[in-house]
């Protein structure tokens, strides 16, 4: 995977700045897993009920290499409001990584 | 499920009876042509955003955000705007979210900032037209505005100090995600981020010293002769509404066009970025997924 010049410019003319905001949050924390950290490359985090099982499940898109991206699948084996995820098998179709462009 | 590639292409994966997808076909508009945006095409919410009771789809673009009005036979219509404030919503490299936040019965927008952060778009229940969100407040600001150095990274070992090279605080390109993590009832954010980081070895060579310095001491230049330019410009990107921000690129642009240095800084960075990201793999790139947990507001107290 290459940084394309563009990333490298956006990542080093970004403003430090601070704003008031109208909610408040928590320091933020990472999601643990089995690997380490949930994440990868470009990651991008969603959630939907995989199994059924009445718990949302975390889904993690990410780039995988410069033509192709791969999404994650994590089931939730925690329980409501104390989520824990396990990885399954990347999401494939018919036993192959689908060829999306990632980013 | 649906997928929008980096390239502009749409991926639609039909479920089948028992399990599993179709390999992927492309939705049809209902001209019978292909749905394919532009290059930067960068989220796509499948939602019946219109309540007609078909199955629409929400495309958020780098310069715009349109609705394709699902017609119930599978294809999609003509594209209708949906703006905030009379301006289009629209950021490259980003997600979005939409969700009751503030539960007042309304759907509101979060999306992600390929500078980092995050932009919060009240509804105000119009749905489209130039009147569909209300001006976005922006969130979580960049902390940082440097590809971070990490000190003495040992030989082969894998570098747990990039989840922290710019702190506790999203990176660039935020994907964003709304779910209420704890079940308090509240809504939360869920954020996936980008970061760099520029490691040294433990025991570095001399070129890879030179290489590491070089790099180092030139984006210290680089951004400091745009933070310098901005500032002459009385503005900061990340508080300006997507309006002001394209005009605020094009006299950025026209002001560090006047530095002599400007150009050729950017150029001899740009090859130190790449021999440090493929050649000697000095600078590494890793994304994590940070939870926000929203706070409890406070209760109205009564009189």
């Amino acid at each position: 995977m290459m940084l394309s010049p563009f990333v490298l410019a956006l990542a080093i003319t970004a403003p430090a700045s601070s704003e008031s905001t109208p909610y408040a949050f928590e320091t933020p924390f990472l999601i643990p897993v089995e690997e380490g950290w949930a994440g990868g490359y470009y990651s991008s985090p969603t959630f939907y009920d995989w199994d059924g099982d009445g718990l949302d499940d975390l889904f993690i898109g990410n780039q995988r290499d410069t033509c192709g991206g791969v999404l994650k699948i994590y089931r939730n084996v925690g329980k409501p409001g104390a989520p824990k995820f396990e990885r399954l098998e990347d999401f494939k179709i018919a036993g192959a990584l689908p060829r999306i462009p990632g980013g | 499920m649906i997928h929008s590639g980096y390239d502009g292409s749409v991926h639609l994966f039909r479920g089948k009876p028992g399990g599993g997808f179709e390999p992927s076909a492309t939705p049809k508009l209902s001209s019978g042509e292909d749905m394919v945006f532009t290059f930067k095409l960068k989220y796509l919410l499948p939602r019946d955003w219109n309540g007609d009771g078909h199955m629409d789809l929400i495309a958020f673009k780098s310069t715009e955000t349109m609705l394709y009005p699902g017609l119930g036979d599978g294809t999609f219509g003509e594209p209708v705007p949906i703006r905030s404030n009379g301006n289009d919503i629209g950021f490259s490299y980003a997600t979005a979210a939409l969700a009751d936040w503030d539960g007042d019965g309304v759907e509101d927008l979060w999306v992600g900032h390929e500078r980092g952060g995050a932009y919060f778009y009240k509804g105000t229940g119009q749905k489209t037209g130039d009147h569909a969100f209300h001006t976005p407040v922006p969130h979580f600001p960049p902390r940082t505005s440097r590809v971070q150095p990490i000190p003495a990274l040992p030989e082969g070992a894998e570098p747990p100090e990039i989840a922290e090279a710019y702190g506790r605080f999203t990176g660039t390109r935020t994907h964003v995600s709304v779910w209420d993590w704890n079940g308090d009832g509240l809504l939360d954010l869920v954020i996936g981020d980008m970061r760099q980081a520029v490691y040294r070895p433990e025991h570095p060579t001399p070129e890879a010293t030179e290489l590491i310095d070089s790099f180092l001491n030139l984006q210290e230049e680089f951004a400091s002769s745009v933070e310098r330019a901005e500032a002459a410009l009385s503005a900061s990107p990340w508080s300006l509404t997507q309006s002001q921000q394209s005009g605020f690129s094009r006299q950025l642009s026209e002001l560090l066009a006047k530095d002599p240095l400007y150009e050729t800084r950017a150029t001899k960075l740009f090859e130190l970025n790449h021999r440090l990201f493929r050649v000697t793999q000095h600078l590494k790139g890793n994304s994590y997924v940070w939870v926000y947990l929203q706070k409890p507001r406070p209760t109205e107290t009564q009189p």
